[in-house]
């Protein structure tokens, strides 16, 4: 038996039994958060299939592919002709790898074990397994932040804490957002890594042990190798540095840990052929170069403090200060007009200014994901924990230890970074489930522990009987706040939970590429004409058929109909996404000279106004338009898109430039046919074509081939040049004058097409 | 190198030389051309005599040597007797004189006697035979396709009685070898109950090698559906009691071309996936009655087709898109049999047959390759075809939990099959026993056991430094 | 990186521009400072004698390092990744260097606690390790 009964009443548990317990619970503990995380991201997989999502993961899907398929170096060399028609792109050298070397290193292995998994079902349950690193990365983050300090928690409950922190992380939507099955992004597996290497920092700093911030830089490394987003580390590290030095906290610890984990991680993250020499070019990267420098300095003058007295040394080190300061000024401002330091980026200005990138940079603002975050998606994402972040970060700061430090800066600096791009919020998310987790394991250490108030209750019946009234009095009421507290919060915690199955269930668990839709009599039906578009080019067009669309359909069009593509969602060229968006927004007459000249075979545009789907090219429209007018101002103006009254418009009444655009007319092109002799209803836009105007939107240069089923995808393909070198505009127009004159004639034969219909 | 080429060079003067010895007459020749399916199907009646002086126990029939290779099955049978027998037939590798013919060695059962007469029935079936014209077609115009065969028997031998049925088509006309030129006035058909009849000629000598062109044009509203290639692979698992089939299609359709793009608008409002078309707009499999079909996967690169049902006994797959002539589409599909439908225990000895096609209704297949992944342990021991496959092939494959020696893959490959071949089984017979199923166990136990081991002894590890 | 330069600089920078009473008085102060720590050290060598190791190990990376720096300046950095690669070694060393002297001094236990100078020699030689294969591969 476990415990053994005394005389006394009590029960003893002998110490090997106690651990023995405490380690099964642990690990039972862990594995039902490993399942809870694991299982609520995987309803899209359920409700569609294991299918890659969005955009982003379908080039990364088809980067692992081509890793799995040839040799690392191969990869590395991959020099991608299918993208950036006729530029190409050096693939390997611009990709941070990652993500495929991780989910190829797993698919060989698990084929060495004899379990031959296929490359396309790692890639969908990659995000999946690693949130399950994760809360195991913050169980340990957290109890490291709360281990020495008493005032932070309590010894007793740091484990609770820990396990809070790890089961929020675990569920976040802020963090499932980007994790769920099939969502293959960078992103996946990176803040895994980001939580580990902080777990190792703040180790290493609290020991000062060269072992741990070696193991830092080695997870730093493939922090970098993973995602952009490793500036984040880069900046955060120092400033926790530079914060502690500031405070006068230096000691020899922060000098071992800092200076090895710097020097190490610097020269790894330069191994990554896309980050390069940026280390010790770019501005992202100076402030950690600083610090390093700094903390010479700061050995320095700590030795001489040693030697010498405080009066002397304060006044060396003044003229010292002020020495340093001016040569790193000084060299920072000659070695960025040597050119040997970046200029600032536009994603770096966009981070401080954020109505920036919709003026200088319009193709940065495009992207959705880097708008700036409204106040409800902080709610959204996070639920409870965004209103008890401020409280863990208040408690952080009543103990100022060197962990809780690194919490508060983490804290603001990804405050504001998730405050400036939405995207950023999942950096967020993991600072808020530590804060958070603090609090409720605070509030529980002090709310739900009722050991007082039972032993009170037994000691009772040997009280004498009148103190006995009073302090029941006294313990009841203690017993009802306690409780009151307490089940709130617990009502809390399920409300968050309940929050997180229904945010991922219904917000983020879409592929994107499939729609799901409902029949009238309530049974699913999934809308794939994104998937039958993308499988008819690559099964019925020429192998090296160049397809021309706009950049967001790039890596899909890559991944699934493997036909070479002009631009893609690695927007690195601006002038060559101009160049497309010019010939969308532009009249047919110059959409063709810029068609033939790019080489182009087909055009695919995406139509919702059939079927409602609001994602589409003609919502899409106006960045091609502002992206083209960047480079062309002369030729395209964003004004001349909408109305005198400053309306978006697409029906009869809608501007010339709309109407003649390439884009309007592959929209719409027989659209009008659709709906009979009644007036076309484009369902997005809410706006009716007039049957007669719908019917005359006609198109020469190009020739539809394929449109889908809901009409969702349409594709065009490029009329060869007249064989008599006639302008095929006029050969249109010619037929169309005949038409008209041979309808005249024979007019009584019209309306029998329309009963067709 | 020179010895080969001069032994290549006497191989073919070899060949050339054959003709078979005039010794039969055909009495009666009744011929009759299918063309309702997507290929060609031929069944030849013949009675024939022996006008030699020696008893005979061979009979060569003949086809155009352009046939020969889009033949995929020829079959002949004995018809005097009340139940018909199934003759040894093989092809004669050698050509004739002048190129017209190929033959068939038909081995008779017994040798016919001079002046005596036997009756024989031939059937086959080629592809690739029919053409559509012209090439290009607007959406919802009709399709007419075009067929050139040969009017007469072709047969080495003399034909005394002779006519011809051409079934299975509509609107046909017969129409002129090349375009300008006359259609033949010789031997003139007639239109009998939705077919073409020519003859029967009863006082006409048909020479022997005596060859009459025919081309005809015949309306036909459905596609002409075509497999480029198909992997079947069958694998079979004791431990879990199943037979799993996974199909990997290049499917394609011969019919018409769109003249111009796909109209979508027209599609629509010609309601044409309703109607009779050359445009395949569903798949349909038919399943074998009373065997249970279970966890159906209709999967294409792109992942997982929503659109699939079964209506009775057929499974029917809708593609992405309707596939027009000349359109690919290619596409995965399988499913789980219970072993014990397929496999039967003799002595020690697993006999596993299954059939050689699903057959989708009308398709013909160009080349097909049937594996079988026999269970890991197992001896792979033979392997019978009632069709001459092209090659075979045995090779080990490492699937989940393949710590040995991996299945063991058997494949046949196979060219020029078409849908009416699904009858016909292929059989494997292989060594499995208990032994070998329990092998794999403890293989997987023992290899799992060492890893424990090692995380343990890596735990045990003292890595600190004093 | 910045430390060595820094050091020269304050060095031999610091007597020429000296013009001023009160600068002078400075200069008086820090020469005399400096020299201060400089006996401190001489003395603390003396006593230790794997410190003395440790220190002449760190001036050889210093002098390597400077040189490089001067040979890069004077000749062109033209095999960047090699003049890197070369002075990372040469800092690199150097701060895992400093952080083992730190480590070994203190004896005690009072700041690193748990580390043994045994455990801090086993990290040093880890590091370094890593850091000579990093730029083997760096190099190539």
């Amino acid at each position: 038996m476990f415990v053994s009964y005394q005389d006394n009443g009590q029960v003893v548990i002998s110490a090997g039994k106690l651990r023995a317990i405490k380690l099964i619970l642990t690990i039972g503990i862990f594995v039902s958060i490993s399942f809870a995380a694991v299982s609520s991201r995987l309803f899209s997989v359920i409700r569609f299939e294991s299918i890659i999502h969005e955009f982003d993961p379908w080039f990364n899907f088809r980067a692992t592919k081509y890793l799995v398929n040839n040799s690392y170096y191969d990869f590395l060399n991959w020099f991608d002709d299918k993208t950036w028609y006729p530029l190409g792109r050096v693939t390997g050298g611009t990709l941070y790898p990652g993500l495929m070397v991780t989910s190829s290193v797993i698919h060989g292995m698990l084929k060495a074990c004899g379990l031959p998994i296929d490359i396309r079902n790692i890639c969908v349950l990659l995000a999946p397994a690693f949130s399950s690193l994760t809360a195991l990365a913050m169980f340990l983050l957290t109890m490291e932040v709360t281990n020495s300090s008493e005032a932070i928690v309590s010894r007793k409950t740091k484990l609770s804490s820990a396990f809070l922190s790890a089961i929020f992380m675990g569920i976040t939507p802020g963090y499932i957002s980007r994790s769920v099955a099939g969502s293959y992004d960078n992103e996946a597996i990176a803040i895994t890594i980001l939580m580990v290497t902080f777990y190792l920092w703040v180790k290493s700093v609290k020991l000062g042990s060269v072992f741990y911030s070696a193991l830092t830089s080695v997870f730093y490394f493939y922090m970098v190798s993973a995602w952009g987003g490793y500036v984040f580390i880069t900046n955060l590290i120092p400033l926790h540095v530079f914060v502690l030095l500031l405070m006068g906290r230096f000691d020899y610890k922060i000098y071992t840990s800092y200076t090895t984990w710097y020097i190490l991680g610097t020269l790894m993250s330069m191994q990554i052929p896309f980050v390069g020499f940026l280390p010790i070019r770019s501005n992202d990267h100076m402030s950690s170069l600083g610090v390093f420098g700094l903390l010479q300095l700061v050995l320095l003058a700590n030795y001489f403090k040693y030697t010498l007295s405080p009066e002397k040394y304060s006044r060396l080190m003044i003229l010292f200060g002020v020495l340093v300061t001016a040569l790193g000024v000084a060299a920072l401002f000659t070695a960025t007009k040597l050119g040997l330091i970046a200029p600032w980026t536009g994603r770096f200005y966009s981070l401080w200014d954020t109505s920036y990138a919709k003026i200088h940079i319009p193709i940065i603002a495009s992207v959705s994901e880097h708008q700036p975050t409204p106040w409800s998606a902080f709610f959204f994402d996070l639920n409870f924990l965004i209103w008890l972040f401020p409280v863990g970060v208040w408690f952080c700061f009543q103990e100022l230890t060197n962990e809780a430090i690194f919490i508060i800066i983490y804290s603001v600096l990804a405050s504001y970074f998730a405050g400036v791009m939405v995207r950023l919020m999942l950096t967020l998310a993991p600072v808020v489930c530590v804060c958070g987790a603090i609090t409720v394991g605070k509030l529980f250490d002090n709310y739900l522990t009722f050991k007082e108030f039972l032993s009170e209750q037994a000691d009772e019946s040997e009280k004498p009987s009148e103190s006995k009234a009073k302090s029941t009095k006294t313990n009841w009421v203690n017993f009802i706040s306690k409780a009151l507290v307490s089940v709130s919060f617990i009502f809390y915690l399920f409300f968050y939970v309940y929050h997180c199955t229904w945010v991922t269930s219904n917000a983020y668990s879409s592929p994107s590429v499939v729609l799901a839709s409902r029949n009238p009599d309530g049974s699913q039906l999934l809308i794939d004409d994104y998937r039958e578009a993308y499988y008819w080019l690559r099964m019925n067009t020429a192998e090296d058929a160049k397809v021309m669309s706009w950049w967001d359909y790039g890596y899909q069009i890559g991944g699934m109909a493997d036909r070479t593509t002009f631009v893609d969602n690695n927007t690195w060229n601006n002038t060559h996404i101009a160049t497309v968006g010019k010939a969308m927004s532009v009249d047919e007459r110059k959409a063709e000279v810029i068609m033939r000249r790019l080489g182009v075979d087909y055009i695919l545009v995406i139509f919702g106004g059939l079927i409602g789907y609001s994602g589409d090219d003609i919502n899409k429209f106006l960045w091609m338009v502002r992206i083209s007018e960047g480079i062309w101002p002369e030729e395209v103006n964003e004004r001349t898109y909408f109305t005198d009254r400053g309306e978006y418009r697409v029906d009869d009444g809608a501007t010339d430039a709309m109407k003649n655009s390439l884009m309007y007319k592959l929209s719409f092109y027989r659209f009008g046919d659709v709906f009979g002799t009644n007036d076309a209803m484009d369902r997005v836009r809410n706006q009716r074509l007039s049957s007669s105007y719908a019917r005359s939107i006609h198109l020469d240069t190009v020739e539809e081939v394929f449109t889908s089923e809901n009409w969702i995808v349409r594709l065009y393909k490029l009329k060869p040049e007249d064989n008599l070198g006639r302008d095929l505009i006029t050969v249109g127009e010619n037929e169309r004058k005949a038409a008209g004159k041979k309808s005249k004639r024979l007019s009584s034969k019209k309306p029998n097409l329309d009963v067709r219909v | 190198m020179k010895l080969s080429l001069w032994l290549l060079a006497v191989g073919i003067t070899l060949c050339q030389a054959f003709t078979p010895s005039s010794d039969w007459e055909n009495k009666k020749y009744d011929k009759t051309l299918d063309l309702t399916k997507s290929y060609v199907k031929e069944k030849h009646i013949i009675e024939a005599v022996n006008v030699g002086s020696e008893p005979q126990d061979a009979y060569f029939f003949g086809i155009p040597s352009d046939l020969r290779p889009k033949v995929a099955l020829l079959i002949s049978t004995l018809q005097s007797q009340s139940q018909p027998t199934i003759l040894e037939t093989e092809p004669v590798v050698e050509n004739s004189e002048d190129g017209f013919l190929s033959y068939y060695k038909i081995t008779l059962p017994y040798p016919v006697a001079p002046k005596s007469s036997f009756s024989l029935q031939v059937t086959y079936a080629y592809t690739d035979s029919l053409t559509p014209i012209p090439q290009t077609a607007e959406l919802g115009e009709k399709q007419t396709l075009y067929y050139q065969g040969v009017k007469t028997p072709a047969s080495p031998y003399d034909t005394t009685s002779y006519r011809l049925r051409v079934i299975g088509l509509a609107n046909a006309k017969e129409v002129p070898l090349s375009p300008g030129e006359d259609v033949s006035e010789e031997y003139q058909g007639r239109v009998e109950n939705e077919s073409l009849v020519y003859g029967p000629f009863k006082s006409t000598v048909f020479k022997k090698f005596s060859s009459i062109p025919l081309a005809l044009a015949f309306e036909k509203q459905a596609p002409l559906p075509h497999v480029y290639n198909l992997k079947r692979d069958y694998w079979v698992s004791h431990w879990s009691d199943s037979l799993s089939l996974e199909e990997h299609y290049q499917f394609s359709n011969k019919a018409v071309k769109l003249a111009k793009g796909f109209s979508r608008v027209d599609w629509m409002s010609g309601r044409y996936s309703m109607k009779p078309n050359p445009a395949i707009v569903a798949i349909q499999i038919p399943l074998t009655p009373h065997i249970s079909t279970k966890d159906v996967y209709y999967t294409d690169l792109v992942g997982n087709v929503s659109t699939s049902a079964f209506i009775k006994n057929d499974l029917i797959l809708k593609p992405r898109f309707p596939i027009f002539g000349d359109w690919n589409y290619n596409f995965t599909v399988g499913w789980n049999h219970e072993l014990k439908d397929f496999v039967r225990e003799v002595e020690d000895k697993h006999v596993l047959a299954v059939p050689l096609l699903n057959g989708i209704n009308d398709v013909t297949y160009e080349k097909v390759e049937l594996s079988f992944l026999l269970p890991e342990g197992a001896t792979f021991l033979d392997v019978q075809s009632p069709v001459n496959y092209d090659s075979l092939d045995v090779a080990p494959e490492f699937s989940y939990f393949d710590l040995a020696s991996g299945h063991t893959r058997i494949t046949l490959t196979f060219s020029n099959l078409v849908d009416e071949m699904k009858n016909l089984k292929v059989v494997v017979i292989y060594k499995y026993t208990v032994l070998d199923q329990f092998k794999k166990v403890f293989i997987l136990a023992g290899y799992f056991f060492i890893a424990l081991l090692a995380v343990f002894g890596f735990t045990k590890l003292d890595f600190s430094l004093k | 990186m910045a430390k060595k330069d820094k050091k020269v600089a304050v060095v031999a920078a610091a007597p020429p521009l000296a013009p001023t009473k009160a600068t002078k008085s400075l200069l008086a102060e820090f020469s005399q400072s400096i020299s201060t720590s400089y006996k401190m050290y001489q003395k603390d060598l003396s006593e230790n004698q794997k410190l003395r190791l440790i220190d002449a190990f760190l001036a050889f990376l210093v002098a390597l390092g400077v040189l490089q720096f001067i040979f890069c300046v004077l000749v062109g950095n033209f095999p960047f990744n090699a003049f890197l690669g070369g002075f990372c070694s040469t800092v690199g060393q150097f701060v895992l260097t400093v952080s083992l002297r730190l480590q070994t001094l203190d004896v005690k236990g009072e700041i690193f606690g748990s580390i043994t100078p045994e455990r801090a020699l086993g990290d040093y030689i880890l590091a370094s390790l890593m850091l000579h294969f990093v730029l083997f591969h760096f190099i190539n």
